[in-house]
């Protein structure tokens, strides 16, 4: 949380993609789209969760009409 | 091997087995202190704990890994094997955590012989299995589960509960009465520091607690914000109270009155090892600014005007139940800006508005 340059929610995203079916809303609302995908969140991340992975799929659900 | 993964490519050592081995390193000057204090006995309480704890999260992971219904039986050694994969190493190292901050806030013995058996398995059992694994285990319970146990165990037991003074101190038993509920001066704030008071095993020494503190913020394990705007927030309502008690004319001193409230009780050990814990507090700075400031206005509210004589636990369990509401996305934000820094002080002033309200009443 303290680690993310672009103060964002990297485990609120990861949260919001477990959900199936996606609620893109839910998604956006985290705002994806300003990550600059450094991948500090992945480094520091105690649970071994690759962050970014889940990140970067965020993303390309908060592009799509 | 070919590994196909997004970067980064190289990850921190640090792990949550490590941070929970971190835990248990920093409680250890605690137990030694105990143990001198308090004698032998302090091992037979955490043996007990740590017996119950560990168990019943082996049959919570037995019951969630093995083979799953489809159909055919499966023998025995093939459910083994399935449970096999599932024990971690945080299997074990998170219930020792949780079971030595139980028995560290448990009384020594109780009233009648033998009782205290009861007593530690009883707390010990509710709160790892109410208090965590029907939640799903690690990282989702709502509520402290050593807190919940000891909750459990206070409702059912309390009346039977014995703080014998420490050994250095005097061999009586003094029967429920802790520093809180006797009268205010009967202890030197030294004797307060040092852990030369009766009371719960693992709260009396405050030095071994610093020490803890800062082994913990050295490792990183902990962030400063909720115990030091916990037992700053705490202070300043306590400097009140004294003030309002010095107008009243009871020849109170203020600052020794807000130090001996800071080294009463359980707060020191509550705001370091159990408000801390990563699962049930908030994770955004501001947040954990606020989690400080409610625990600080509940503790000082039930301590001062409610029947229940610390109320450091109590708080606690009060507060996890807002945790979800400063952790909501809506208005969680990691950065500070002027609206949190608002509802920070708000939630710091409200509380101590109702204290002083009250306190006028009740002096004047």
């Amino acid at each position: 949380m303290n680690a993310c340059p672009c103060a964002l929610k990297p485990y609120e995203i990861n949260s919001a993609m477990k959900v199936m079916p996606v609620d893109r809303a839910r998604v956006k609302a985290f705002e994806p789209l300003k990550c600059i995908e450094c991948g500090i969140c992945s480094y520091v991340c105690p649970s071994k969760i690759s962050l970014l992975d889940t990140i970067k799929r965020a993303k390309v659900i908060a592009r799509l009409k | 091997m070919l590994v196909l993964e997004n970067k980064p490519h190289i990850k921190k050592s640090r792990s949550t087995a490590s941070m929970m081995l971190d835990v248990i390193i920093a409680l250890v000057p605690v137990l030694v202190m105990a143990i001198v204090n308090f004698g032998w006995l302090v091992l037979r309480n955490v043996a007990i704990s740590l017996v119950v704890m560990i168990l019943s999260e082996l049959v919570f992971v037995a019951i969630k890994n093995k083979v799953p219904y489809d159909g055919n039986k499966h023998s025995f050694k093939e459910h083994f094997a399935s449970i096999k994969k599932g024990i971690r190493t945080t299997t074990f190292l998170v219930p020792i955590v949780t079971g030595l901050i139980f028995s560290m806030i448990m009384p020594l013995d109780t009233t009648k012989p033998g009782l205290i058996y009861v007593v530690l398995i009883v707390g010990a059992l509710f709160g790892e299995v109410i208090g965590k694994l029907v939640f799903g285990g690690l990282g989702k319970n709502i509520f402290n589960p050593a807190a919940v146990g000891m909750v459990f165990a206070k409702i059912c037991f309390g009346q039977y509960y014995a703080y014998p003074a420490s050994s250095q101190y005097s061999g009586d038993v003094v029967a429920g009465a802790t520093p809180l509920t006797s009268d205010f001066g009967t202890y030197s704030l030294l004797d307060m520091f040092l852990g030369r008071i009766p009371g719960v095993i693992g709260e009396t020494c405050k030095v071994a607690i610093l020490v803890g503190f800062v082994y913990l913020l050295v490792r990183r394990t902990i962030d400063w914000k909720i115990t030091v705007s916990y037992l700053g927030i705490f202070a300043i309502d306590m400097l009140f109270v004294g003030i309002i008690q010095m107008a009243g004319g009871s020849g109170v001193n203020p600052f020794s009155y807000m130090l001996s409230n800071l080294l009463m009780g359980g707060i020191m050990f509550s705001s370091v090892f159990m408000a801390t814990d990563p699962v049930t507090s908030p994770t955004t700075n501001n947040g954990k600014l606020m989690y400080g400031a409610l625990l600080a206005g509940l503790t000082a509210i039930i301590r001062l005007f409610a029947s229940a004589p610390d109320g450091v636990i109590y708080s606690l369990l009060l507060a996890n139940m807002a945790t979800w509401a400063i952790d909501y996305h809506k208005f969680a934000n990691p950065k500070y800006t002027w609206k949190n820094i608002l509802v920070i002080c708000l939630i710091a002033v409200i509380p101590l508005l109702i204290i002083i309200w009250v306190k006028c009443v009740e002096v004047f």
